[in-house]
């Protein structure tokens, strides 16, 4: 079997999130509550909620630690008055294997 | 038919020298001076103001009527400031006195303390918003005006109530946008009528007055006025609003109660109305009371495609 091309489109690539960075703003003390899913959403990382502010001069930075081949980020709101606004997300993501075993 | 008088309730603006004091107390009733206001020489121009609510007295009552507490349909048919207890001037006679309404109306000059007016007749409203005052155009510092005031300075006139009959349709579960109909059958009419004024008290207790303008009614003759009801709110089904018409002084002063209806409060319709930056959506309490309740926007959610 030949060797898999190293520049292959990467979807079956396992990927380890490790990071994600946002630019937001909300109502005061909004929880911004994120998780991580994986395919069919069978599994997920739950991320420590972000407390936003009116106005920031940052764009904060929350840790995860979910190793799948694909994932998708869910972001919400739970509680009376809250609200976001998100202009960027940038999530940091490395591929740590080429597949998982047979 | 009857009668009231105006009478003065503080003095407003003077260019005189009172002789007998700077005090409303020297034009009422009582006042025995020999001479209430004289011409300083150059001049004298004493205004005496009126109260809606306690300056009129109909029909030689003691007590005060308030301008809204006037009879459905009063209406002024003459009037005319009296200076009761006759009037004289003193000094060498050159004073000219020309006694007031507003400071455009005024009578003829007299010497004699007796005075003719304009023909035209003003409304109640006017009458009291008004005030009345005297002139004196003289040229010796002891041209006065003058006497023992028995029973003071003061508006007299005559009244009548005006008979009418109007109705209201629909009267029964009005929503805002309902077209209305007041249909005058005798009596007044509805050609002349200003605005009306849709008057109710909410749930809280609060006393709303809404007004609509002659210009927005739908059609306006002499026998019927048509207009769409206006947005009322916390206000449960079946409560009474009063419709007051207001003329525009031809037919009668201040308002008169046109009838009532009750009123539905409609159910919701389900369309929503985005508003900028709101946190909440904001739904009517199912009581249809009129009052709405705060709730949460159904959690939020963004979810992103997958990654990578």
């Amino acid at each position: 079997m030949a060797g898999k091309s190293s520049s292959s489109a990467g979807e079956e690539l396992v990927n380890h999130y490790g990071l994600i960075r946002l630019r937001v703003d909300g109502i005061a003390n909004t929880n911004l509550r994120m998780t991580l899913m994986s395919l069919d959403e069978l599994q997920t990382n739950v991320l420590n909620p972000l407390v936003l502010s009116l106005t920031s001069s940052i764009e904060p930075t929350v840790l995860c630690n979910f190793t799948q081949q694909r994932a998708k980020l869910q972001i919400t709101t739970t509680g009376l008055g809250e609200t976001f606004q998100i202009s960027k997300i940038i999530i940091y993501v490395k591929p740590v294997a080429n597949s998982y075993p047979q | 038919m009857g009668t009231f008088k105006i009478k003065p309730t503080s003095l407003g603006s003077s260019t005189f020298t009172l002789v007998s004091g700077t005090t409303l107390g020297a034009f009422q009733a009582g006042a025995l001076n020999s001479s209430v206001i004289k011409t300083n020489g150059s001049g004298a121009l004493a205004r005496l103001d009126c109260a809606l609510a306690t300056s009129i007295f109909l029909d030689n009552s003691v007590l005060p009527t308030s301008f809204s507490s006037l009879p459905a349909g009063f209406t002024v048919v003459t009037h005319n400031p009296i200076l009761n207890g006759g009037g004289s001037t003193n000094g060498d006679n050159s004073a000219s006195w020309f006694m007031q309404f507003d400071s455009s109306t005024e009578s003829s000059n007299s010497q004699t303390g007796l005075f003719t007016y304009p023909n035209t007749i003003l409304s109640m409203l006017d009458l009291v918003n008004g005030g009345f005052g005297v002139r004196g155009v003289g040229t010796g510092t002891s041209d006065a005006l003058f006497g023992t005031l028995a029973n003071g300075w003061f508006i007299s006139g005559n009244y009548s109530i005006q008979n009418f009959s109007w109705t209201i349709s629909p009267s029964t579960s009005v929503s805002p946008g309902t077209k209305v109909t007041i249909t005058a059958s005798s009596g007044l009419g509805l050609g002349t009528l200003s605005s009306l004024s849709i008057q109710y008290v909410d749930s809280n207790g609060n006393t709303h007055i809404d007004t609509v303008l002659a210009q927005d009614f739908l059609s306006q003759s002499q026998t019927q006025v048509v207009f769409f009801f206006p947005q009322f709110g916390n206000l449960t089904t079946g409560s009474t609003v009063y419709i007051y018409a207001i003329d525009n002084g031809t037919q009668f002063s201040g308002s008169v109660l046109a009838g009532t209806l009750t009123v539905k409060f409609a159910d919701a319709s389900g369309i929503y109305i985005l508003t900028p930056f709101a946190s909440t959506d904001i739904i009517y309490n199912a009581a249809r009371d009129g009052t709405t309740t705060s709730v949460n926007i159904l959690d939020p959610i963004i979810k992103t495609g997958f990654i990578p």
